[in-house]
């Protein structure tokens, strides 16, 4: 087994009084981009303010590439780290061109020209060196961000809600220029992030941060099939929570029983909440079935069917396109459940 | 061209027009004034050898008070902004304090005890004393506008503090020292009493011992001309040096506290060396007066000093709100039109703001005796040349009230049905009068501190306690100076305050003296 890159343990953090960091634990595989996400306040930014060397802990260690950086006894200063950050707000240099800041963490030399126009080039900003911060948009300052954090060639690079200050309509585009940045330039990153869409696209990985330890770490796809909590259910995408009840190999749930091997975490509960993602729902119109549909509710990527079930209980389900197009309210439908994504704790 | 209901009201254009003819018109007259003794005298007077030492002398003090001052301030604001200084938000306060102290009452302070020091080394001390709060506010603001990520992101480049100090701090703070020294100079150029006490003769003292001793107004008011054009040169060169905003943020995330470099043993230097500033600038004033009062002998009866307070007090409070009222429209215009006159006038009166106190004293002592003489040497014209002098304090801060005020709101007022006149009254009034009411205490205490135009313009026996203060300093009588300097000191300490706590880098001059 390869030396991770990163490797975070048993981290604790508090601001006065506040728990903020209650032992996580993390690591990141050399050129790998692990998104870490969390809500605001769950000590995200915290974290990685934490492994750049901004902020000592007050319990645990980080390591990297197997050199203790901090623990209770050892504190390596953040210029001796070999860690690239990119702050929410880019924070360039405002008195130093876009060359100057590319060029900053590099020693003077004849190739430093070479590798600042590199970077540039990397983050297809090619031929701005000469503009001065100001004259950039959001996006570009971000971008000339990365470049100066990556032009040293860091061990990781440190990405803290970089698209956060940035339009809604531009945070995709920017989201997938700086992934494809970080992969050409084979880099190591975690970036950490408030937003799901962002972490799917951008990361390799995912760790989900929630009461101040890190909850799940997978693919994105483990974390939309398998989630070990609600809120990475929820935030990994669209999820309807069913009432369930364990019954010998299966669940059972309004809306029929699901066999256990279908679903994709399971906490072992005898009852509680069962998670169900579109892609689960099956429905097909069937006349005289107790089922009756409410209203049909059209989405991008599925529908939100309501549904009265035999009790009278309405019910709104996630469902595909293509087998509810031609759904009129008041049609009758049988619905089932081919799976779930998780069953877990009420 | 734009309907007349959506353009500025012709009522405010009005009083903006007579405020802004407040500010021009002496300074019209003082070059009439001097004009009037033809080209031939005006060159007699600018090339006499004694004006040219004159100009060297008045420049030099304040440059070298500038440059003291600057790299003083500098420091202390650096040491209290960024380094682990103990109680920084204390020594913040301890710094900027001696804007408490009128620079004649600290100059007095040290000729009461070592009558010696009265040359251009102590008007050099004493000022350098006075300067040093504005050039610390000034940087003090650049350093905290400066993003502490920034530092955090060069760090994380290899970079350590002393070169994050090196590298980072000072190439962005730089021109912010470099236009804190011109204001320093600037005031050092304006200052009338510390000079006039030290007895060194620059422009403001030449100028009234010119004004007083010859019967020929126009040397004083060449001179006066001549000073003025130093200043320009100041207030010139002073958004030159500044440039355009060399500081920016991306967006507008919240601020971290910057982090701040370990001094190590040098903690304690620091400590000793910010205690020994604190204790000359405004420890030794506060003492020496508080020592001369205690050991009595002073001949000042209560009746003077209560006539004097009640004097100070009236005029005060009469040249704020006028100020306030007259400069109001302007503040309006200025924020919501942005129309040619509504910039021109804003400029002038911050302009005529910028020149030295004596100079616009004498300025209306020449409008007061061609122009207005039922009112020459009545109260009318004290209050006229105060408010003159005091209008662009209120100007900044009542245009910043409004500037702040949503302009939707005042549409909102007027679609439901109101008057313009009444939206005013009661949607925008109301959003400034807290600024307003600072407006009023900074110019009533401003007034009670004001010197020149009080020696130059006030009524024959009356007065206030600036003006008690220099009769007895003039005399050499401690004890009775000592309860009109601590008086002052004690006016000025709230606006010092409020400076240290709001200061960003805008305080005036004038507010010291």
């Amino acid at each position: 087994m390869t030396t991770p890159r990163l490797d975070v343990r048993g981290v604790e953090h508090s601001y006065g009084t506040q728990q903020v960091l209650r032992g996580v634990d993390l690591s990141v595989e050399p050129g790998e981009v692990l998104a870490l996400m969390g809500e605001s306040g769950s000590g995200k930014t915290t974290l990685g303010r934490i492994v750049a060397g901004f902020e000592a802990p007050a319990a645990g260690s980080v390591a990297l590439d197997g050199e203790v950086v901090a623990d209770g006894r050892t504190f390596v200063a953040p210029e001796s780290r070999h860690v690239g950050v990119v702050p929410q707000e880019g924070a360039l240099f405002p008195h130093l061109s876009v060359a100057g800041n590319v060029a900053f963490g590099l020693p003077r030399g004849p190739a430093r020209s070479a590798r600042v126009e590199e970077c540039l080039e990397l983050v297809g900003l090619g031929g701005f060196g000469e503009r001065r911060p100001h004259e950039l948009s959001g996006g570009q300052q971000q971008r000339v961000a990365l470049a100066r954090a990556l032009a040293p060639s860091p061990r990781l690079v440190v990405l803290d809600e970089p698209f956060s200050a940035l339009d809604a309509s531009l945070r995709a585009e920017v989201g997938e220029q700086v992934a494809a940045a970080l992969s050409a330039a084979g880099a190591t990153a975690l970036l950490i992030t408030h937003d799901a869409g962002e972490a799917f696209r951008s990361a390799d990985r995912v760790a989900v941060l929630a009461g101040g330890r890190v909850v799940q770490t997978g693919r994105p796809v483990d974390l939309y099939d398998r989630p070990r909590t609600a809120e990475v259910a929820a935030a990994a995408g669209w999820v309807l929570k069913l009432p369930a009840r364990r019954e010998g190999g299966a669940l059972s749930t309004p809306l029929g029983p699901v066999g256990l091997e279908q679903v994709g975490y399971d906490s072992g509960v005898e009852q509680g909440d069962l998670l169900v993602r579109p892609g689960h729902v099956v429905v097909e119109p069937a006349d005289g079935a107790a089922v009756e549909v409410v209203s049909v509710r059209s989405f991008t990527e599925h529908v939100g069917l309501r549904v009265r079930l035999a009790d009278g209980a309405e019910l709104v389900v996630p469902a595909p396109r293509r087998s509810t197009t031609d759904l009129r309210p008041g049609d009758r439908v049988e619905v089932r459940l081919a799976g779930a994504a998780a069953f877990l704790a009420g | 061209m734009q309907p007349r209901a959506l353009g500025a009201p012709r009522s405010a254009l009005a009083v903006a027009l007579g405020a802004t003819a407040l500010a021009v018109v002496p300074l019209l007259y003082l070059a009439v004034q001097a004009g009037v003794a033809g080209w031939d005298r005006v060159t007699e007077v600018l090339l006499s050898s004694d004006v040219a030492v004159l100009a060297l002398r008045s420049v030099g003090l304040a440059l070298v008070v500038g440059v003291l001052a600057g790299a003083v301030g500098t420091t202390t604001a650096w040491l209290v902004e960024r380094s682990d200084l103990p109680a920084p938000a204390l020594w913040h306060v301890l710094v900027v304090l001696p804007l408490a102290v009128p620079s004649y009452v600290a100059a007095y302070a040290w000729v009461s005890w070592w009558p010696a020091v009265a040359s251009l080394g102590g008007a050099v001390l004493v000022l350098t004393f006075t300067t040093v709060p504005l050039v610390h506010l000034y940087v003090t603001a650049v350093l905290r506008t400066l993003d502490p990520a920034q530092d955090e992101v060069a760090r994380s480049l290899g970079k350590g503090p002393a070169a994050v100090l090196v590298q980072l701090t000072v190439p962005q703070v730089r021109r912010g020292v470099a236009a804190g020294v011109l204001l320093a100079s600037l005031y050092v150029l304006a200052d009338f009493g510390a000079v006039a006490i030290m007895r060194v003769p620059v422009f403001t003292w030449v100028i009234l011992g010119a004004y007083r001793s010859s019967f020929d107004p126009s040397r004083a008011a060449v001179l006066a001309c001549a000073l003025v054009a130093v200043s320009l040169v100041f207030v010139l060169a002073e958004p030159l040096v500044r440039g355009r905003a060399t500081t920016s943020r991306v967006g507008r995330g919240v601020a971290r506290s910057a982090s701040r470099v370990p001094l190590g043993r040098g903690r304690w230097v620091a400590v000793a060396g910010l205690g020994l500033l604190a204790a000359a600038s405004v420890g030794f004033p506060v003492v020496t007066y508080l020592w001369w009062w205690s050991r009595g002998g002073s001949e000042v009866d209560a009746g003077e000093f209560v006539g004097a307070l009640v004097t100070t007090l009236v005029l005060g409070a009469t040249v704020a709100v006028a100020t306030v009222v007259v400069t109001l429209p302007l503040a309006w215009l200025a924020a919501r039109f942005r129309s040619v006159f509504a910039v021109g006038a804003e400029r002038a009166v911050m302009l005529a703001h910028s020149l030295p106190g004596i100079v616009v004293a004498l300025s209306f002592v020449y409008v007061g005796v061609r122009a207005l003489q039922p009112i020459y040497q009545r109260w009318p014209i004290v209050v006229l040349a105060e408010v003159a002098l005091t209008m662009s304090l209120a100007l900044g801060a009542l245009r910043g009230a409004f500037e702040q005020q949503p302009e939707v709101l005042t549409d909102v007022g007027r679609s439901t049905g109101r008057r313009r006149g009444a939206v005013f009254l009661r949607v925008t009034l109301p959003a400034v009068l807290p600024a307003a009411a600072a407006s009023v205490a900074v110019v009533a205490l401003t007034t009670a501190k004001e010197l020149p135009t009080l020696l130059l313009l006030r009524p024959a026996g009356t007065d206030t306690l600036a003006t008690r203060l220099w009769a007895w300093a003039g005399v050499s009588d401690d004890a009775s100076v000592a309860p009109y300097a601590l008086a002052l000191m004690a006016f000025s300490v709230a606006p010092a305050l409020v400076a240290a706590r709001w200061g960003r880098g805008t305080v005036d001059r004038r507010e010291v003296v």
